[in-house]
């Protein structure tokens, strides 16, 4: 989104606002990185006040439909907490062995799952409230503008955590960055009815039935994946004929660009829409019927800071543990150097693609992820959780799943916590002690926490 | 951006801060720049970009239609003129509106709309800008010539001949300064959802029963006291009839104008933990047996809080005459100025009518006061360029 026009600016006077709320650890944003901030940091004795500019919490997760949660269970704390509370009510497999690597959910009892949580743990929620500014004194972040339905206003915090999933609130304080990547491929997960489950999990023939389909014109090529799938599907969706349906994206847009947001909502919906006849055409799905495109398109990456430590692609696979680690990862993918397993061209299914990757070695391993991380440089009083955490490219696309939002999220309400129980900076926080709460409450922490040998063998670049 | 910040802790609560004056870029200047993308936003917009004017739709959400496919508001006015009715056509041609099942009237599917919709604007060349917030009003001289978004590129200027706040609160006008009235006497808003699985000659037949048994299982303790005492479905076109699929009329909630916003989230979230405890009684209903929820509406439908008080607040006995031309210009027009402010129109659910003349409009006739928004915009504009 640039300026145009001859004068490309205009003049805004002072303006005073109100300040309708503080405390001692404000969460911007409520999806995963976010609600696990806030259930830590309100567990751990803060004064919490989250703000969502949607009505409903969990973030890309249930309102992009990424039903699916990838290592989840070699994740612990928060994460594993929503998952028993997922299978316990009848949101996730109850079945489901330990270590094995995709557990999918059913969107809607998770908004329930996370609301309780959010709940007990006293948190107080703001929601259909926009974050769009931060409020900064000598370096320092003292709190958020955001505008909602009473207009423009003010909350202060001692301790903000920028959980955005685009850094919006790092962004504005004029935070550095990690280098810009073109972005990759945004996802538009769509909801259907009439699915017959079995059928259509046979994903023979498929590829070929696509590529025919874009051959004759009838599907644009650089809008649908060749390969589409029934994603993430829970007991309960599936008997109710449900699915979630992955193929339609978009190419080359910045989520951090209103212009290029827009444009990717509107041809990812259209792309939807145009898919559907194509769709009955094929195996499983004859009466599938549109219940409706994700409330928000899928954002893989977006801004990442520049924080005290930046997570490389040695850090993942030499499997480094560090002093101020937060959290440990079991990592198991091809070794290619600079991988993404969605590049931005959208080359994900080609057939040079896929055998580069097939070829390449997979390396498993442990690995720890610093606290440094969620640190932006040069600024106090602020915190990242998510997907925008500082990571290099490739470490991100090696560690940007929702439990690694979740555990991201959980260590950085913790510390704010922590900062404001003893009222020092982020940067002070007692790490030993970090890390000995982290583990009372269950995140993977601890020498051997994660035992490889449980793992299910898993291919993540099969199809 | 650099502050004056008067006391730091919980003090400062109830007092102010002074954000600092700034140089805020142009994203783009137009000649019409609706806010908001409901009913009445896409009406006033493709009836001003139909007219010839330049014209940005601001919405914060990704989608358009608003309040209504949100929150599964799916009745629809039966009307046979202007955009209302083109919007029907489209819905009834690809077989997504239809008589409910249940009574209702006239319905339709919520996805269906946000299609039409989307293809009405970009068809008529609408520009769009989504996921924006329409912020503070540029006001020059008295006179308001724009207004400020925010979005994830930042914080922008869009300077307009020509704005309509179509946000459905009135919510530039407000902070514009125009005059509004808050209603107080409460409105009942409801939080709806959508379930699967029905079989609905039996859930029909044992409609009349719902009460009872819900009674029945209050008093057992199956059901919290605090759940609805009635059960309804509606939205059930043929389609949805096929598919098994029907909304229901969830709990709802009293609300006014001096509701907060934490307050509606509070509202909010205690209507969907009802939701959550009242679906295993809804399975041991007959027809209801197999039943499953498929989704919670995205926000609560909500009622009317509070208007704008323009020229003329609208009368109950002027609304049959909407539909007339010359009654457009004498009594609407008037209604969507507010009252000592210019460049200015305000449409859709805070348009200035007492609120009995609101509820008798109904969707059809918001969306006729959008279009007719865009026309008088379009009449604006010329007679600025005249000048
Ligand atoms: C297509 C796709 C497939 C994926 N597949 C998987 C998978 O299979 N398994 C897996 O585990 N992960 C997967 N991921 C990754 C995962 O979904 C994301 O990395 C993760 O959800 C990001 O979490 P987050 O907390 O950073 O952001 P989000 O969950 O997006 O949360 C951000 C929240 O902040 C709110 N917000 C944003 N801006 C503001 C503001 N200015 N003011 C107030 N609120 C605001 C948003 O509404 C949202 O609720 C996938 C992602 C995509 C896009
Ligand atoms: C058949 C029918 C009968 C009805 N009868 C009645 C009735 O009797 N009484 C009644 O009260 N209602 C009634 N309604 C509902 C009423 O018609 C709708 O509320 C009406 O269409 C109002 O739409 P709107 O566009 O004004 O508001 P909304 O649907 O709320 O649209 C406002 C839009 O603006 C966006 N927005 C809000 N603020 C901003 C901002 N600051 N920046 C950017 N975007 C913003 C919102 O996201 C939304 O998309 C009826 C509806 C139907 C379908």
């Amino acid at each position: 989104m640039t300026a145009q026009g001859e004068q490309n600016w205009i003049e805004e006077q002072p303006q005073a606002v109100p300040v309708i709320d503080c405390a001692d650890v404000l969460v911007c944003g409520g999806g995963a990185g976010g609600v696990a901030a806030a259930v830590s940091a309100a567990r751990n004795g803060a004064d919490v006040l989250m703000i969502e500019r949607d009505t409903t919490l969990g973030g890309t997760g249930p309102r992009s439909f990424v039903t699916e949660y990838h290592q989840a269970f070699f994740t612990g704390g928060i994460m594993k907490e929503v998952i028993g509370r997922l299978r316990a009510n009848g949101g996730a497999d109850p079945n489901l062995e330990d270590g094995h690597f995709a557990v999918p959910f059913d969107p809607e009892i998770l908004k329930f799952v996370l609301s309780e949580m959010v709940e007990e743990a006293g948190v107080r929620v703001l929601p259909q409230s926009w974050v769009t500014d931060a409020i900064i004194e000598e370096g320092a972040v003292r709190g958020v503008v955001i505008e909602n339905k009473a207009g423009r206003q003010a909350v202060l915090a001692d301790v903000v955590i920028d959980a955005t999933g685009d850094a919006d609130v790092a962004a504005r304080a004029g935070a550095p960055m990690q280098e810009y990547n073109h972005p990759q491929p945004m996802v538009m997960l769509f909801q259907i009815g009439g699915v017959d489950y079995r059928h259509s999990q046979d994903r023979k023939g498929r590829t070929e039935m696509v590529k025919a389909a874009k051959a004759a014109g009838v599907l644009q090529d650089d809008v649908y994946l060749d390969n589409f799938s029934n994603f993430g599907i829970a007991p309960s969706t599936r008997e109710g004929q449900m699915g979630y349906i992955y193929g339609v994206r978009v190419l080359q847009r910045d989520p951090y660009d209103a212009d290029d947001l827009t444009d990717a909502e509107v041809r990812a919906r259209q792309g939807v829409r145009a898919f559907m006849p194509f769709l009955r055409t094929v195996p499983g799905f004859e009466d599938a019927y549109l219940i409706k495109a994700a409330p928000m398109i899928g954002v893989r990456d977006s801004r990442r800071i520049l924080g005290d430590y930046t997570l490389s692609r040695e850090d993942i696979l030499e499997g480094l543990f560090h002093e101020d680690d937060i959290f440990k990862r079991y990592h198991r993918l091809p070794d290619t150097l600079g991988f993404v397993r969605h590049p931005s061209d959208g080359s994900e299914t080609s057939a040079a693609f896929r055998e580069r990757l097939a070829n390449a070695k997979t390396v498993t391993s442990v690995f720890g992820v610093p606290y440094g991380c969620l640190l932006p440089q040069g600024i106090e009083n602020l915190l990242v959780a998510g997907k925008t955490v500082s990571m290099s490219y490739e470490a991100h696309s090696r560690c940007r799943q929702i439990p690694d939002c979740m555990a991201f999220g959980q260590a950085a309400g913790t510390a704010a916590a922590l900062a404001c129980r003893d009222g020092v900076m982020l940067r002070q926080v007692d790490i030993g002690e970090l890390q000995a709460v982290l583990i009372a409450q269950g995140q993977n922490l601890a020498d051997g926490a994660i035992d490889i040998s449980k793992a299910k063998v898993h291919n993540m670049v099969r199809d | 951006m650099s502050t004056n910040i008067l006391e730091r802790t919980s003090r400062a609560v109830g007092k102010e801060i002074i954000l600092s004056g700034r140089r805020t870029p142009i994203y783009r200047s137009v000649d019409v720049l609706v806010c908001g993308g409901g009913l009445s936003g896409v009406a006033a917009a493709v009836s001003a970009t139909r007219g010839g004017a330049r014209t940005l739709l601001v919405e914060r959400n990704v989608v358009l239609g608003g309040n209504g496919p949100l929150s599964f508001d799916l009745a629809l006015a039966s009307v046979d003129a202007g955009f209302a009715a083109e919007v029907l056509k489209r819905l009834e041609q690809s077989g997504d509106a239809g008589r409910d099942l249940f009574g209702d009237g006239l319905v339709h599917d919520p996805e269906a709309l946000k299609y039409v919709l989307l293809d009405l604007v970009q068809g008529a060349g609408v520009q769009l800008l989504l996921s924006s917030w329409a912020a503070d009003p540029i006001i020059r001289e008295g006179v308001v010539r724009g207004a400020m978004v925010e979005n994830k590129s930042g914080r922008f200027a869009i300077p307009a001949a020509v704005v309509i706040d179509a946000t459905g609160d009135g919510e530039l006008a407000m902070r514009a300064g125009a005059p509004m009235r808050a209603l107080y006497e409460p409105a009942t808003i409801a939080m709806n959802y959508r379930i699967g699985g029905v079989h609905f000659a039996r859930a029909l037949k044992g409609q009349a029963d719902w009460p009872r048994r819900i009674a029945e299982a209050k008093g057992s303790g199956a059901l919290s006291s605090d759940q609805p005492d009635t059960l309804a479905l509606y939205g059930v076109t043929d389609a949805a009839r096929e598919r098994g699929v029907a909304y229901v009329r969830g709990p709802s909630c009293r609300i006014d104008g001096a509701s907060t916003i934490a307050h509606l989230g509070e509202q909010e979230a205690r209507a969907r933990t009802l939701i959550r405890g009242f679906l295993p009684f809804l399975r041991t209903l007959p027809g209801l047996e197999e039943s499953f929820l498929i989704d919670v509406a995205g926000a609560m439908q909500i009622g009317r809080l509070r208007h704008v008080v323009g020229g003329h607040v609208l009368r109950m006995d002027e609304v049959a005459s909407i539909r007339e031309q010359e009654a457009m210009a004498e009594t609407v027009d008037p209604c969507l100025r507010p009252r000592g402010l210019s460049g200015l129109l305000v449409t859709g659910r805070a348009v200035s009518a007492e609120p009995a003349a609101w509820q008798a409009l109904g969707a059809g006739g918001s969306l006729a006061l959008g279009e007719r928004a865009g026309t008088l915009a379009v009449q604006d504009l010329a007679a600025l360029s005249a000048t």
